[in-house]
């Protein structure tokens, strides 16, 4: 055979496997053409509102260990939580999830620790958890971020079932802890943590949610005798405990100032708590989820009393005078009329409660007419917030749910372990559920507890990340609102407090004029976005923004030429930062 | 133990008892403490109630018993402040079915120690042997409110058992039924249980010695779907109701009971077997109740006021059907006669925190402020007590009294 025959056969060859390679790309390629096309028609031909975005996409493999024991001991089943802060002041937000830890009852057979992303920018994330120095180590169950130093790094608490941890932010990608330094050592359970400004000084102090008083000595066994199976226990069979308050002494210390008030005599199990203004006296109060016993709402009368009014208030009960098992809390403007509304989940059966502010200190439960209490009938609800999805300025609802005892469905025809979230449409008079029209997503069922809200990609709209319990966490990016035009902000305080908690925003767009209180706090065991978001609808610039710093300055500032669709530094007595 | 000897016992324990105890409506009150270290005794006295003392406990741990009631009587004769001593005349006397001699000891104990929750819980139990039925509850329960009963499982179960079935004779079913379902849960399934909570569901307030014969079959037949209903044993509760249905389907009660278990996880079909229930007996007031208050969950008030009514017209003397009614106009707009439903209803259970909420709420929404602070002040109260009957001590929050406010009367 001559070589001009042997080269044209090789040669037909790789010509051969050439396009056989092609062919396979193309097929893969109308495979995954064929995937998006059926997502996008379920969705009308657009995104999914929410986009589950997969660890392999994220980079975000941390799974939580949920501890899960034959004997069911409670702590197992209430965490985790987590948190979007920018650690390292770049810009992006990055990550932080809370891992269970060694303890009386439990110790890991593996290593298991909480986890740092950090954002990458490009839609995915890189674990710094050991270089930032921020591991845990405890029982955690909880993240609360905050800058109580004033130094423009955001610090964090971690809390725990056992001694909750301050980590303070180095400025240099790292953390150190400062618990004991600082005298925050609390003992015992600690749930949802708050940070915001109580006695208007300009420092963030700090509020702990404490749970029962448990341990290994005090675990009761809660179970079918007979055939020995265990199942979590109502949390109505342990011992009640006060909760926390922590006053910022400036000077890295912390003081416990509750002793004396009504937050040292309110007795709770305390998981859920937002801080926000329901009176508008420009004084950060509490409202406090507490399980199988009441709510309790602190009223801030300043110079260091907090008066309960939960009860009075009719926040603090059932419409039967029931307490019920508050979880997840929240706290906005929902309605727009310029007072503070409030959210609490409970568990199935007891349906969730949204409490329109009647603006004389006593709220009204207007789930039903909202359609939350059917939807929430057979859910038990954890993390959970208040936020504008498709930047139309009105402010809807997020809810991630799961039952907490995972025997339920041997005893249960309807109730499920995994549950369903929720997402529900403001309308301007009332909500909606479109759960069924936002993504493959609300088709699933979760463990889900922990909520956090924040904007990973800086597309202007707020993003999701749902920490479920003993599995990985979700993360959801928002494709919602695409023709809405939103304007950016992160407030800098500098007489205040420097992450602004409590300034009034208010802004005027279009033929629409909205504002809204920044709050601290809310959904469960979780932290958001510093940033504020604010919707514009179909207006295409911002007729004027104002803003009232909160107490010591309680300055009024007023602006005209806020960039839109970008986020915007403005800095409290100095106008609009370079960036 | 011969004749004379029981007959001096009794006497020494009457005597006792008429020096120590309060008249029987005071007794909670009775503010006499005496520590039983306390005894008193010159050395000699010591040494004699040391040795008596011991040699009663061992004849009772060795079985003797006649001996042991007999030393520790000596021993008391020396110290009658020994609370223990008394304490175990008084057990060794229920053991043998003597009720009132065990009566007498125990009340004893409570004049030396008001606050023992094992001795009120055995005190109820005499009456339960003697046939005092209300004050065989009332001591039972007061004994679960103390929350300090004996650690002994066997002994809370008897008394847990016991409230159940007083509950139920009682006619407070709802009560009873959460007293008695532990067992279910626990997985005791003896046929003391599985009468007893089908005599509840059945709402028949007979004790289970009382209970009608001919209808046996029915109330274990209920007992059983009750079991399985507490027992979170959903495919048989559901199976056992059904087959509850099909032998009784005309029976009062059966699709009442039926409807609470659905009402659950499913309140639709639940308000259909209450319907069904109503077809069977029209004025049947729990089920007239349990539409109205689905109906209210639902905030549905328009269709809950006739059942509300209803539910009053049939049973004007009960607070429930007034807390409904009251309840539903105060929604529909209708205050002021909303207050008036609730101010009976609060006259009529002035103990019911239910009560005493809703009228604070309709005090409210009038503006009545005071009205409502002192009614809420109240529901907090009975709240608290309430629940620490049914759940403990620890399953009550709320804001601690401050240290002026502590010890309240009762």
């Amino acid at each position: 055979m001559s070589n001009e025959t042997r080269y044209h056969r090789t040669g037909s060859r790789n010509l051969l496997l050439v396009l056989l390679l092609l062919f396979l790309l193309a097929s893969l390629c109308v495979s995954r053409l064929g995937a998006v096309i059926r997502v996008a028609a379920q969705n009308g031909g657009a995104a999914p509102t929410f986009e589950e975005i997969p660890p392999s996409a994220s980079g975000i493999t941390w799974v939580h260990d949920n501890a899960m024991s034959e004997q069911r001991y409670l702590p197992e089943t209430l965490g985790p939580g987590g948190a979007f802060l920018d650690y390292d002041n770049d810009g992006w937000m990055d990550i932080y999830l809370v891992n269970y830890g060694a303890c009386d009852f439990f110790k890991p057979t593996k290593p298991i620790r909480n986890a740092l992303y950090h954002n990458n920018r490009d839609g995915t994330f890189t674990d710094v958890t050991e270089k930032a120095g921020v591991p845990g180590g405890t029982f955690g169950m909880g993240v609360a971020v905050g800058d109580y130093d004033n130094d423009g790094w955001p610090d964090m608490i971690v809390t725990a079932y056992g001694k909750c941890t301050l980590y303070h932010n180095n400025r240099n990608g790292t953390f150190s802890d400062v618990t004991d330094k600082a005298g925050v050592a609390a003992p015992g359970w600690t749930t949802s943590a708050v940070w915001f400004d109580y006695d208007n000084d300009g420092r963030l102090d700090l509020f702990l949610c404490s749970f029962v008083q448990y341990g290994l000595n005090k675990h009761i066994f809660c179970g079918d005798n007979k055939i020995g199976r265990h199942y979590y226990c109502i949390p109505r069979v342990f011992n009640p405990s006060s909760s926390l308050l922590f006053h910022n002494n400036g000077d890295g210390t912390f003081t416990e100032t509750g002793k004396g008030t009504d937050i040292e005599r309110a007795l709770g199990k305390a998981l859920g708590v937002v801080a926000t203004d329901i009176n508008n006296d420009g004084l950060m109060d509490l409202f406090v989820a507490s399980d199988t016993v009441q709510n309790f709402l602190f009223v801030n009368r300043g110079n260091g009393k907090w008066e309960e009014i939960g009860l009075a208030s009719e926040v603090g009960f059932s419409a039967n005078g029931q307490p019920r098992s508050g979880m997840g809390v929240d706290a906005a403007d929902f309605d727009g009329d310029g007072w503070q509304d409030l959210f609490v989940a409970n568990v199935d059966q007891e349906m969730f409660s949204l409490y329109k502010n009647n603006k004389d200190e006593t709220f009204t439960d207007v789930a039903r007419p909202n359609g939350v209490a059917e939807a929430t009938r057979l859910l038990s609800g954890w993390g959970l917030k208040f936020f504008d999805y498709d930047n139309d300025g009105k402010i809807d609802l997020f809810l991630a749910n799961g039952h907490p005892d995972d025997m339920i469905e041997q005893y249960s025809g309807h109730v499920k372990y995994s549950e369903p979230l929720l997402l529900f449409h403001n309308e301007g008079d009332h909500l909606v559920n479109v759960s069924d029209k936002s993504g493959p997503v609300f088709k699933k069922d979760f463990p889900a507890r922990g909520l956090a809200v924040g904007d990973y990609n800086n597309d202007g709209r707020l993003d999701l990340l749902v920490v479920n319990n003993g599995k990985a966490p979700v993360l959801l990016r928002n494709n919602a609102g695409k023709d809405n035009h939103w304007v950016g902000l992160k407030l800098q305080g500098t007489k205040c407090n420097r992450d602004a908690i409590g300034a009034r925003i208010s802004w005027s767009a279009g033929s629409a004029t909205r504002s809204r209180l920044k709050t601290s706090g809310g959904s469960y065991l979780s932290a958001h976005d510093v940033r504020e978001v604010l919707g514009l609808g179909k207006a295409t610039k911002l007729d004027w923004l104002e803003i009232k710093w909160p107490a010591p300055s309680g300055k009024v500032e007023r602006f005209t030429d806020v960039p839109v669709d970008k986020y915007t530094t403005i800095v409290e007595g100095r106008g609009i930062a370079a960036n | 133990m011969t004749a004379t000897t029981a007959h001096f016992i009794v006497i020494f324990i009457a005597v006792f008892s008429l020096t120590l105890a309060a008249p029987a409506q005071q007794r909670r009150t009775a503010q006499r403490k005496q520590p039983a270290s306390e005894s008193g005794l010159n050395p000699q006295q010591q040494a004699a109630f040391n040795k008596l003392s011991q040699q009663a406990d061992a004849a009772r741990e060795g079985g003797r018993l006649d001996e042991a009631i007999q030393l520790y009587i000596q021993a008391l004769q020396l110290n009658p402040k020994w609370k223990d001593g008394w304490w175990y005349v008084g057990s060794i006397f229920y053991d043998r079915d003597s009720y009132s001699d065990a009566r007498e000891a125990l009340r004893n104990v409570l004049g030396l120690d008001d606050k023992n929750g094992s001795a009120w819980a055995l005190l109820g139990l005499c009456e339960f042997g003697l046939r005092n039925y209300d004050q065989a509850l009332s001591d039972i329960q007061y004994a679960r409110t103390l929350g300090n009963m004996s650690p002994s499982k066997e002994f809370v179960n008897v008394a847990r058992y016991h409230a159940g079935i007083l509950m139920t004779r009682a006619g407070q079913f709802e009560l009873g039924y959460e007293a008695l379902r532990d067992f279910a849960r626990e997985g005791n399934e003896s046929p003391s249980v599985i009468e007893a909570l089908g005599l509840n569901i059945l709402r028949m307030p007979f004790l289970p010695a009382e209970a009608p014969p001919d209808r046996r079959e029915l109330i274990l037949m209920a007992g059983r779907a009750a079991f399985y209903q507490a027992a979170r044993r959903v495919q048989e509760a559901e199976r056992a109701f059904k087959e509850l249905l099909s032998r009784y389907p005309g029976v009062p009660n059966v699709h009442y009971a039926y409807g609470v278990y659905l009402l659950i996880d499913s309140p639709d079909a639940a308000l259909d077997e209450f319907r069904r229930e109503l077809q069977i007996s029209p004025d049947n007031v729990p089920a007239l109740l349990q539409i109205g208050f689905e109906y209210i969950k639902r905030n549905d008030f328009e269709n809950a006021r006739p059942y509300a009514q209803k539910a009053v017209d049939a049973a004007p003397n009960l607070f429930a059907t007034h807390n409904a009614l009251g309840r539903v106009l105060l929604e529909l707009g209708k205050v002021g006669e909303a207050i008036k439903e609730l101010e009976i209803g609060v006259k009529q259970a002035p103990d019911s925190p239910e009560m005493r909420f809703a009228l604070a709420h309709a005090y409210a929404r009038a503006g009545r402020k005071e009205d409502a602070a002192r009614e809420r002040a109240k529901f907090l109260e009975l709240d608290k007590q309430k629940r620490t009957e049914r759940s403990g001590p620890q399953s009550v929050g709320g804001i601690e009294a401050k240290p002026a406010d502590k010890n309240p009367p009762r």
